[in-house]
């Protein structure tokens, strides 16, 4: 849905920033969670509507195999993850799509299980792809163990022993998962089903509550594990040293065209995003309290930057960026910066654009934000879409309209040479393996013929060309009757002239193009941190670290 | 817009079943990928499993209409793509393709509605032109009826209905006459979301025109395309 029907804010639209400078992949790809992503989303619904939780089965051997449900109950509906817990030899254990084998797999039940229905998902969910779910599932996920950590601390637990705080905060997690389905994946319910409950009609929020509720099995199947080794002697995790641990996630680039191929899906996030921007860019002076809120959570992103590691030479330089900006940032607020009025919160920005990188700069609108839950809460509302509305293509639009359009949002790519090699040089296609999207070599690999259409700014200018031959008022119609291999491209001109946030501005095909800049900028919407590529097109994260747990948040169910 | 990422269970059809169940995101998916390997242009794709998973979600045959256009199309949909001439519409290999005339009367929807008459030819499966005028009834607020071979059909901004919803079904191929209705249906269908249940050779006939759409794997694809070939245990 739009945001328009819900702003009551006119004099954000000021302050707004312009897609073409917010839409660029070096921005994209250095977003932080907010607090309007999904899981920030998730929890505080869960806590405001006084969710219930109970695990009601915990059938696991001591191997650490068998099956374990977590239920959560809401103000109408009821929902549980069941996961199964494997034993999985060591040489088995990949975090590629390819794999088929894991440590545990997980689906999410849309009420309660039946005994049947659990002997139905435990003869499907553990083969994950090569299985078949119902639409009584909402998720299908599998995960992996972080060997090191995970043994580390069985052993410690075992022994009566907390384990060691560093290894905790350097690894993040003892799980991660390797693929999180949703919407109707492998015969799992349509979105339709879940699209008009409250609770679930953001975007991601089953997967979320999946992720959130995997996260408690992963820290009870450690100190499982560690009571059957240690028995009496054995000692449970200390709460805070839990907290720390969230759900690692491996993400490859299967994940990558998801934002193109939902334009005003990914509007609707940019445009709350920026929208929650303006906002408080827009008001007049800063409270105490709100001041002192920002303070503490510029402490916190300072932290959270202090643990956040990575091998790779991007991100590493990214890293050292951001810990400068935030020490600069640190600084500047001892002096005189808040305290000028009025909009000294939008004088604080516009400072932050002069002198930070990209990645301080969006380290920014995170931190800006965290003190304004009353004034941008209510924009995760609206980053849901009804994609299908946008869908029909208005064929009376004229020559003449869709070339401006094309202009607006393509002029990047208009006079761009895609002869030369170094613009065309990719592919994305879809493999026969794995039937995953993959990123190919146009010029040295075979499979350019089958390429998806995500080449938009080359398909834009190609476009734009075959429309110069046609007169200005001639109708879209008569055109895509002559040229129907155009029709992808009108239909997400128009969809980008109605929706300004639907489109990346930047080369898709290019020898430079960095996919993990499409990954981070999708997983920070879900509220992943510490993300850390292991190559240009594969990256780790973590899910929930610091969050509480089920057992904490919320009440018990009966 | 459909997402590449949809995998689809081809050859994981369980071998027991004759009939199992997918999604509606499946059939969207699946449908964009059959229509692609079977020769279509991207935007007639995507228009294909949309079509296809609109009408599974009203319960009408329309993964089964769109795999026996797929078939009868035979790998060369320009020969069955709609050209116009004073109102009448028809394809010069004879028969008209219905995802292809249905976009085209959809782009021209507005004038339509106006009073614009259509008057098509020999059209495949018109089962599968529900869609798109329906989606034009929607979005327009107004209302379309096609009259074709035994059969009528009132779309409007509340839904479709149909006087021989069966006779729809297996209709083949006919002469088709659509025009703007300001009538209110009656008796419209309704949609749902429940998995649709399909007969597994006919998920498995889309799934081989989906098949045309994917790239072997060499090794260095393997390694390269997904970016990892590093060791993931830690």
């Amino acid at each position: 849905m739009s945001c328009d029907a819900l702003n009551p804010h006119p004099e954000a639209r000021h302050f707004r920033r312009k897609p073409e400078e917010v839409m660029r992949l070096a921005r994209l790809g250095s977003f932080h969670p907010t607090r309007i992503s999904f899981m920030q989303t998730l929890l505080r619904r869960l806590k405001r509507e006084g969710w219930r939780f109970a695990r009601d089965l915990w059938q696991i051997d001591d191997k650490g195999v068998g099956r374990a449900t977590y239920r959560v109950v809401g103000p109408e509906r009821t929902y549980t993850l069941v996961a199964f817990a494997h034993d999985l030899p060591d040489e088995q254990r990949s975090d590629r799509v390819i794999a088929t084998a894991w440590d545990a797999t997980f689906t999410l039940f849309d009420g309660i299980p039946s005994a049947a229905d659990l002997d139905r998902l435990e003869a499907n969910v553990p083969k994950q792809e090569a299985g078949r779910v119902s639409d009584s599932e909402l998720t299908l996920s599998r995960a992996n163990r972080s060997v090191r950590l995970f043994a580390h601390v069985v052993e410690r637990l075992a022994a009566g022993r907390q384990p060691d705080r560093a290894q905790l905060e350097a690894v993040g997690y003892l799980m991660r998962t390797t693929a999180v389905y949703g919407s109707g994946k492998f015969g799992a319910a349509d979105r339709r089903k879940i699209a008009e409950r409250p609770e679930l009609s953001g975007p991601f929020q089953a997967e979320m509550l999946s992720v959130w509720l995997t996260r408690a099995f992963t820290l009870d199947l450690v100190e499982h594990l560690a009571r059957v080794r240690g028995g009496d002697a054995a000692v449970a995790m200390d709460p805070e040293l839990r907290r720390l641990l969230g759900v690692g996630n491996s993400t490859g680039l299967g994940m990558a065209p998801f934002l193109m191929n939902h334009p005003v899906l990914l509007n609707n996030w940019m445009l709350a995003r920026e929208e929650a921007l303006a906002r408080v860019r827009a008001q007049a002076s800063a409270s105490a309290s709100e001041v002192e809120a920002f303070r503490q959570a510029l402490l916190a992103a300072q932290k959270n930057a202090a643990t956040w590691s990575s091998e790779h030479p991007i991100q590493q330089s990214k890293l050292a960026a951001l810990r400068s900006d935030l020490a600069i940032l640190a600084a500047e607020l001892d002096g005189e910066l808040l305290k000028e009025e009025p909009y000294p919160w939008n004088r604080l920005w516009l400072w932050g654009e002069r002198t930070l990188s990209l990645e301080g700069q969006e380290a920014l609108v995170s931190l800006l934000l965290e003190p304004q839950g009353d004034l941008v809460d209510e924009l995760s509302q609206c980053m849901d879409a009804d994609e299908d509305a946008a869908f029909r293509i208005d064929g009376s639009m004229t020559v003449v309209e869709l070339q401006a359009i094309l202009g607006r949002v393509f002029d990047w790519a208009m006079d761009m040479d895609f002869s030369w090699e170094g613009n065309d040089a990719r592919f994305w296609y879809v493999s026969e393996e794995k039937l995953e999207p993959r990123l190919g070599e146009r010029h040295s690999e075979a499979g350019a013929d089958l390429e998806q259409p995500l080449s938009t700014g080359r398909d834009a200018q190609r476009l734009s060309r075959d429309l110069q031959a046609w007169s200005d008022d001639a109708s879209i119609a008569d055109f895509l009757l002559s040229h129907p291999e155009h029709r992808h491209t009108v239909r997400r001109s128009q969809i980008a002239a109605a929706y300004p946030f639907s489109e990346v501005r930047d080369n898709l095909i290019s020898a430079d193009l960095l996919p993990i800049d499409l990954l981070r900028c999708k997983l920070s919407f879900f509220g992943a941190t510490r993300f850390d590529p292991r190559s240009d097109r594969w990256v780790r994260i973590c899910m929930y670290p610091g969050a509480p747990f089920p057992h904490e948040l919320l009440e018990p169910a009966s | 817009m459909s997402d590449p990422t949809i995998q689809s269970p081809l050859g994981q059809v369980p071998p027991e079943s004759v009939n199992f169940a997918v999604s509606l995101a499946e059939i969207d998916a699946m449908g964009m990928k059959a229509a692609r390997g079977a020769g279509y242009s991207w935007g007639l794709a995507q228009e294909a499993g949309r079509a296809a998973r609109w009408l599974a979600a009203y319960r009408l045959s329309g993964p089964e209409a769109l795999s026996a256009l797929l078939a009868a199309v035979q790998d060369d949909p320009s020969a069955h793509a709609p050209k116009r001439e004073a109102g009448r519409w028809f394809a010069t290999g004879g028969t008209l393709c219905p995802i292809a005339l249905g976009a085209s009367l959809s782009d021209r929807a507005k004038a339509i509605a106006a009073g614009e008459d259509v008057r098509a030819h020999a059209v495949l499966y018109p089962l599968l032109l529900l869609p798109f005028f329906s989606r034009a009834a929607r979005d327009l607020h107004c209302g379309f009826r096609l009259e074709g071979d035994g059969f009528g059909l009132l779309a409007t901004f509340e839904g479709p209905s149909c006087s021989d919803w069966q006779r729809l079904g297996d209709c083949r191929q006919s002469d088709l006459t659509l025009t703007s209705a300001s009538a209110r249906a009656e008796d419209v269908r309704q949609h749902g979301w429940r998995g649709y249940p399909i007969a597994a050779a006919v998920w498995q006939d889309l799934g081989h025109w989906a098949h045309r759409t994917y790239v072997p794997a060499s090794e260095a694809s393997r390694l390269a395309g997904a970016g990892a070939g590093r060791s993931d245990n830690d």
